[in-house]
């Protein structure tokens, strides 16, 4: 029998507290993570509110296999409807709450109202309470968690912590875990900010165990072996997801100079191999994960192994993005961030966008008060970050809102320059070169996302891959020989693995660990995993429909806030080809696009014009209950 | 004794180089550009000289090869060879 799902639910304006429980014949149509905060925010709040109001809910949500010994099982999920998008909001991270918010007994954490004045929550079990923040309000995450443990006097916790990007609602404000990871993107600590909740505190305490774990056992027996036979696996160990670089800059992939072009000049400095041999101090892991992929740097007086590292995407963001070539700039602006609670990959990017506007002279030096904003000029991070975290100064101001919004109140043109979908600014991975995310980018519900669909190359692997073999248990598909490549194959491939993705996220499992191609699990051990831990007989069809199940509860969600196909597009930019480097000359062009949106469409069973979902689509996903919402 | 068999050795393996500089060249596509490579090199050597990390795909004169025939196929001199880092996200 299927767990029932255990709910905190703390509201800051009532201060009341309770703990709801969900059976398990309805949980395990919307088993933990972002299905489960899906569920949770469309039960609790309605699509048109405003995201920093009081009546916004924003809920932590783990899963049954949150902490049972396996790689890649501590993950978790933060929901709420996004400020940034406007959208439902969605947002994962790893590191070692989501175990110890499960051995707390909860299967989510849900925040209603807003507080008068800063709290913090503590959890020990049921003893759940609201503590005045007052005296934390206004300092870095690293330093409120430090208060935290020694006000508390105790070692063993685990804490979600807002910094003053959060406390100051920037539109793309982070929550912190661990001062190193982050439920980054679609402006989640904003909301957190908006209820005057600085942190999240849990005890540690004894994870459970699985339903057979000596089954179990033969999955995570030979793990060593396993990784020392994946070469995609050893690489993330060995230089983090910022090996991803190396490949991108060889391959002529690498945003640059805000998506210009995908060559940068220099790039080497700053390179996932580089940052191995340079600054690089160690590794750290998440909860139970035998991959190690995290970066700790250090760099003497300037960036403190307190805060992690770069993960590829802050490198792109803060390196290509500005064509800044200097890794150390890059590492302080990620410790920037940490600190200070925002996304790196909407921050970086917004500045990237800055610096093209002061480049064609839409900012001058009045407004940023004389900081050069110039691309490849990586010593304003130190200047402009703050300043946008205390939405200090005109500048301050004008960028804590994002690209999008920036563009709009500069004019001039300056909405040419903007890479965003839904307002969320483009992750760095080319759709020129992986089309299937040109799909993806467009379709995805809370914005452009590159972890929400397997990349393209799995389709030009060898076809007795494990690449190869693995996505084609989802479907049948087509072979792929190059880049640049948007058909209805890709639609396909963007709709079939965009549900297993929202699968995993549902799971809380993480997408580096188990998945549909390179990964470590592959999809019949996902099977065998959940038959350990759960005694539950799944199929590969049954947790696609989970997926399905996730997207399409989204997907209505932003129906009934206004989003219609309309808002499914992509910045002009992405259609123009490569224009220098390896690949130049790769492109996808607009009709080749929009017919494969018509495709990915009619596969989700979705309406073309609308881009909504069917309501016969809903009621074969038992989602019936949501044409009663308003 | 041991002195000459070192020679011997030394002598032996300068022969060996000389004849690779030589005479076991060739010139092929890859990924667009002209190179010259080994003669008699397979598909997994030349993965191998090139430092390509990861998992590879690999065309040679269009032809997709599967895994299992890295080891064993041997590029020829003119042969269009296209290689690509098989890359999830991250």
């Amino acid at each position: 029998m299927f767990p029932a799902a255990k709910i905190l639910e703390v509201d800051l304006s009532k201060k009341t507290i309770n703990i709801n429980v969900i059976p398990g014949e309805i949980y395990q149509k919307y088993p933990g993570g972002s299905a489960l905060g899906m569920y949770l925010l469309l039960n609790n709040t309605k699509a048109t509110i405003d995201p920093l109001s009081a009546e916004n809910v924003l809920i932590f949500a783990v899963s049954p296999f949150t902490g049972y010994p396996i790689s890649g099982q501590s993950r978790m999920t933060v929901t709420a409807k996004s400020p940034l998008t406007g959208t439902a909001g969605d947002s994962q991270v790893g590191g070692d709450i989501p175990v110890h918010i499960k051995s707390n007994g909860y299967d989510a954490i849900m925040i209603k109202g807003k507080a008068n004045t800063p709290v913090y929550l503590y959890i020990n079990k049921e003893d759940v309470q609201i503590r005045e923040a007052g005296h934390l309000w206004g300092k870095i995450t690293g330093e409120a968690e430090k208060e935290i443990r020694k006000e508390l006097n105790e070692n063993h916790l685990e804490m979600s912590v807002i910094g003053p990007a959060g406390e100051n609602m920037v539109l793309y404000a982070s929550i912190i875990h661990q001062q190193t990871r982050a439920n980054g993107r679609n402006g989640m600590g904003a909301v957190m900010g908006s209820k005057k909740l600085k942190a999240i505190v849990v005890k540690q305490q004894k994870t459970s165990l699985p339903y057979n774990l000596s089954a179990l056992k033969t999955l995570t027996v030979d793990v060593k072996k396993r990784i020392e036979k994946n070469p995609v696996i050893v690489d993330l160990a060995v230089n983090g997801t910022a090996g991803v670089t190396d490949f991108h800059l060889q391959e002529g992939f690498l945003p640059t100079e805000n998506w210009k072009s995908g060559y940068l000049e220099g790039g080497e400095r700053i390179k996932g191999t580089t940052m191995t041999k340079t600054i690089l101090k160690g590794t750290d892991t998440c909860y139970g994960c035998a991959i190690r992929c995290k970066r700790v740097v250090e760099i003497e007086g300037k960036v403190s192994p307190e805060y992690g590292g770069p993960e590829y995407e802050t490198v792109s963001t803060f390196g290509s993005y500005c064509k800044v070539t200097n890794l150390e700039d890059i590492a302080l602006a990620n410790q920037l961030c940490n600190m200070y609670g925002l996304d790196t990959i909407s921050c970086g990017a917004t500045i990237a966008f800055a610096m093209e506007c002061y480049e064609a002279g839409l900012l001058n030096e009045e407004l940023t008060k004389g900081i050069e904003l110039k691309f490849g000029n990586g010593k304003v991070f130190e200047k402009i970050i703050p300043k946008i975290a205390m939405r200090e100064e005109s500048i301050g101001v004008l960028l804590a809102d994002g690209s999008a919004r920036a563009a709009e109140k500069i004019g001039n043109g300056a909405e040419k320059f903007v890479i965003t979908v839904k307002k969320q600014e483009m992750p760095a991975h080319m759709p020129q070169m992986k089309p299937n995310l040109a799909i993806n980018y467009a379709v995805n519900p809370f914005g452009a996302d590159h972890q929400s669909s397997e990349h393209d190359p799995a389709l030009m692997a060898p076809e007795d891959s494990q690449d190869w073999l693995w996505v084609n248990k989802l479907a049948s598909f087509k072979p792929v020989k190059s880049y640049g490549v948007l058909d209805e194959n890709k639609a396909k491939f963007a709709w079939e693995t965009q549900k297993f993705y929202a699968m995993l996220d549902s799971l809380s499992l993480c997408q580096f660990v188990w998945g549909p191609a390179w990964q470590l699990y592959g999809p019949d051990e996902l099977i065998n995993f959940i038959k350990y831990s759960l005694d539950w007989d799944t199929t590969i069809e049954e947790l696609q429909e989970i997926g399905e199940r996730r997207i399409n509860m989204m997907r209505y969600f932003n129906a009934l806030a206004g989003f219609t196909r309309k808002e499914d597009k992509l910045p002009e930019r992405i259609f123009e080809a490569i224009p220098d480097g390896p690949n130049a000359g790769t492109k996808i062009s607009k009709e080749e696009f929009e017919h494969a949106l018509d495709k990915y469409y009619e596969f989700a069973g979705w309406d073309i014009n609308s881009g909504n979902p069917h309501v016969e689509t809903l009621n074969k996903l038992g989602l019936d209950w949501l044409t009663n919402l308003s | 004794m041991l002195k000459h068999l070192i020679s011997l050795v030394w002598i032996g393996s300068l022969t060996y180089h000389k004849e690779k500089i030589d005479g076991e060249m060739m010139e092929v596509t890859i990924n667009n550009k002209k190179e010259i490579i080994p003669d008699n090199i397979t598909v997994a050597e030349l993965i191998k000289q090139k430092n390509m990390r990861g998992n590879c795909s690999v065309w040679v004169n269009e032809k997709h090869l599967l895994l299992k025939e890295y080891d064993t196929f041997v590029i020829q001199a003119n042969d269009d060879v296209k290689i690509i880092v098989i890359l999830g996200g991250g």
